[in-house]
């Protein structure tokens, strides 16, 4: 693990990737963190100016049709953003290792039918299965984070799966196995920890997919109408397109960064851990 | 060979039974009454409630309730859609064409494209070229496929006037013969061209990637030290082994096809699946939506069974009694 990790910081210094996510990121955290001292007005206020463009009074972004400041609005977007990807993906990231790490590890028949239900579970209509929770149900941030984290495991399971396999019959499990450690104790304390690199790189991937995810609901309306989302201020913005464009543009763009953000960071990690596809480079 | 076909079959079975199933009580649990919808009230009076629940079997308990789906569906009865007021058969049959013609119209432009600009670009390895589209490819794959369509739409459409907005036909001057076909086609090229831009960095990464991984193998290698000419090594040998995974992708992709284009379609307002079905949620047309889900499962099933033993051909090493 610790070796792992320095391998990481050795790689770090020429992989691009690797270098422009980070700096993004902590870009991003930094405009979360502190939105709410950024941000020169409430997201909720309705200011006097309607629809003025960017830089008029004030309004780095410009305001939308109700008056609102998008600047301020785009910086607690981020929150909405951030939360939702990351959470998502932890959770999708946690059941894909779990479920991945006892099918590899204990084999046999549990393997078997855990490897047929992925294959099951691949096949459903996943983005339907989203759009009907979240339009039946309701659409709290809650159920958001909770249905794209539930629906976007398998990858990593299949992921743990293959590193539990590899894990097995090394020497270290074999001699715990042989001084008496219980299955599970051995999963969660040698298996897991040393298999883990690859599901977090995808992870880290999988955090753009539901940010993606969850501004494409907003957009169909179906996203948490109490937080401030990107994907629903495009919405706002699609009727005043032509003579407010800055509307939709500009959360438009925030989408395109935070996603490329972490899909540079997952990506960096990916190159890390198979240095093959480096020297291809 | 025919044990595994049987197999898969019935893998496709049970995975569209599964996934019906749980649909169908998800859509049932959910709260919002369908009678209200369809009564068109806030208060309905209980006589009219009661007559609405019984004509649509929503007095039955949920499993008593997808037995009968399912033997209705057997006979070819999905059901009688509560707000449309017509067979759900029918309202789908009439939107799938649509979303057929803008996602498969789409995904062949996206594959073509990918595909050769991939296959060049792991050629030209590490120049310029390979460069741009390796940075081309991460920004169109973190675009959001409705922003996208709503910029083009700014640019092409109210800006320069090439195309129209949204549609698929023009309702002002309707046309017949071979202007209405001009006319459709003139619809289609924003949001085709929206989808191909969001699609193409898949089918571009897959060609690389395999391109690359093969030619670093150690038989291509072997070759080049016999002196077989870089051309036929290419041709003979990369290609065939670079292109079995996007064959895979590809099929992975046509079993989403209806039911990729929920986004383009809303921008576009575009009359197909996506926006059957999101109008269906907000009605809450469970027959509707059920039908759609059941299309859906079963386009699924029946790409994934056709991928394995499209593949399984043109890959003698995968084993079909595994």
């Amino acid at each position: 693990m610790k070796k792992k990790f320095e391998a990481v910081k050795r790689a770090y210094k020429n992989n691009q990737q690797l270098k422009v996510g980070t700096i993004l990121l902590i870009i991003l955290l930094l405009c979360a963190f502190l939105a709410s001292v950024l941000a020169p007005y409430s997201p909720y206020v309705l200011t006097e100016d309607i629809r003025v463009g960017p830089g008029v009074n004030g309004h780095l972004l410009g305001t939308d049709a109700l008056g609102h400041d998008i600047l301020s609005q785009l910086l607690f977007g981020a929150r909405t953003s951030l939360r939702i990807g990351i959470v998502a993906a932890l959770i999708a990231g946690t059941i894909g290792t779990l479920i991945g790490g006892i099918a590899g590890f204990f084999g046999g028949k549990v393997d078997k039918f855990i490897v047929e239900f992925i294959n099951v579970f691949v096949m459903t209509p996943s983005f339907f299965l989203i759009l009907i929770v979240v339009a039946m149900f309701g659409s709290s941030m809650k159920y958001v984070m909770i249905v794209i984290g539930l629906t976007s495991w398998p990858g990593n399971a299949r992921l743990m799966r293959a590193q539990a396999i590899s894990l097995r019959n090394r020497t270290f499990v074999k001699s715990c196995q042989a001084m008496g450690e219980s299955r599970l104790s051995i999963m969660f304390r040698h298996i897991i920890p040393n298999g883990i690199f690859p599901i977090i790189a995808n992870t880290t991937m999988r955090v753009s997919g539901a940010i993606l995810m969850e501004s494409g609901l907003s957009f169909l309306g179906l996203g948490d109408p109490n937080v401030i989302s990107w994907g629903q201020m495009i919405s706002n913005g699609k009727a005043y397109l032509t003579n407010a464009p800055w509307i939709s543009i500009v959360p438009g763009l925030a989408v395109v960064l935070t996603v490329l953000t972490f899909f540079l960071i997952g990506d960096g990690l990916n190159r890390v851990i198979a240095p093959k596809m480096n020297a291809n480079k | 060979m025919r044990r595994y076909i049987l197999k898969r079959l019935l893998t496709g079975i049970l995975m569209v039974v599964i996934s019906v199933a749980l649909n169908f009580t998800l859509i049932r649990l959910a709260p919002g009454d369908p009678v209200k919808m369809i009564a068109g009230l806030d208060d309905p009076n209980p006589e009219q409630v009661r007559v609405l629940t019984e004509k649509y079997g929503l007095d039955k308990s949920i499993p008593e309730q997808f037995v009968i789906y399912i033997k209705d569906v057997l006979h070819g009865d999905f059901g009688y859609s509560y707000v449309n007021e017509r067979p759900v058969l029918e309202v789908i049959g009439e939107k799938v064409v649509p979303t057929l013609m803008l996602s498969l119209t789409a995904m062949v432009l996206a594959v073509v494209l990918g595909t050769l600009i991939g296959v060049y670009a792991a050629r030209k390895n590490g120049g310029p070229f390979d460069t741009i589209m390796c940075n081309m490819s991460y920004l169109f794959d973190s675009t959001p496929s409705f922003w996208l369509g709503l910029i083009l739409m700014l640019v092409f459409a109210s800006t320069l006037k090439w195309v129209p907005t949204s549609g698929m036909v023009n309702l002002r001057a309707p046309a017949t013969g071979i202007g209405h076909v001009l006319d459709v086609l003139h619809h289609l090229i924003l949001p085709v061209s929206t989808l191909v831009i969001v699609q193409f960095p898949y089918y571009f990464r897959i060609a690389r990637s395999s391109v690359l991984q093969v030619m670093s193998e150690d038989f291509i290698t072997t070759f080049r030290a016999t002196g077989m000419k870089e051309k036929r090594i290419f041709n003979k040998y990369v290609m065939r082994n670079a292109i079995i995974p996007t064959i895979t992708v590809v099929g992975n992709s046509l079993a989403f096809l209806i039911s990729g284009t929920v986004y383009v379609e809303t921008v576009f307002s575009w009359p197909g699946m996506g926006r059957l079905l999101y109008s269906s949620i907000s009605k809450r047309d469970y027959p509707m939506l059920s039908g759609i889900y059941l299309i859906i499962a079963l386009s699924v099933a029946a790409m994934m069974i056709v991928v394995d033993l499209v593949y399984s051909v043109i890959d003698p090493r995968i084993k079909y009694d595994e």
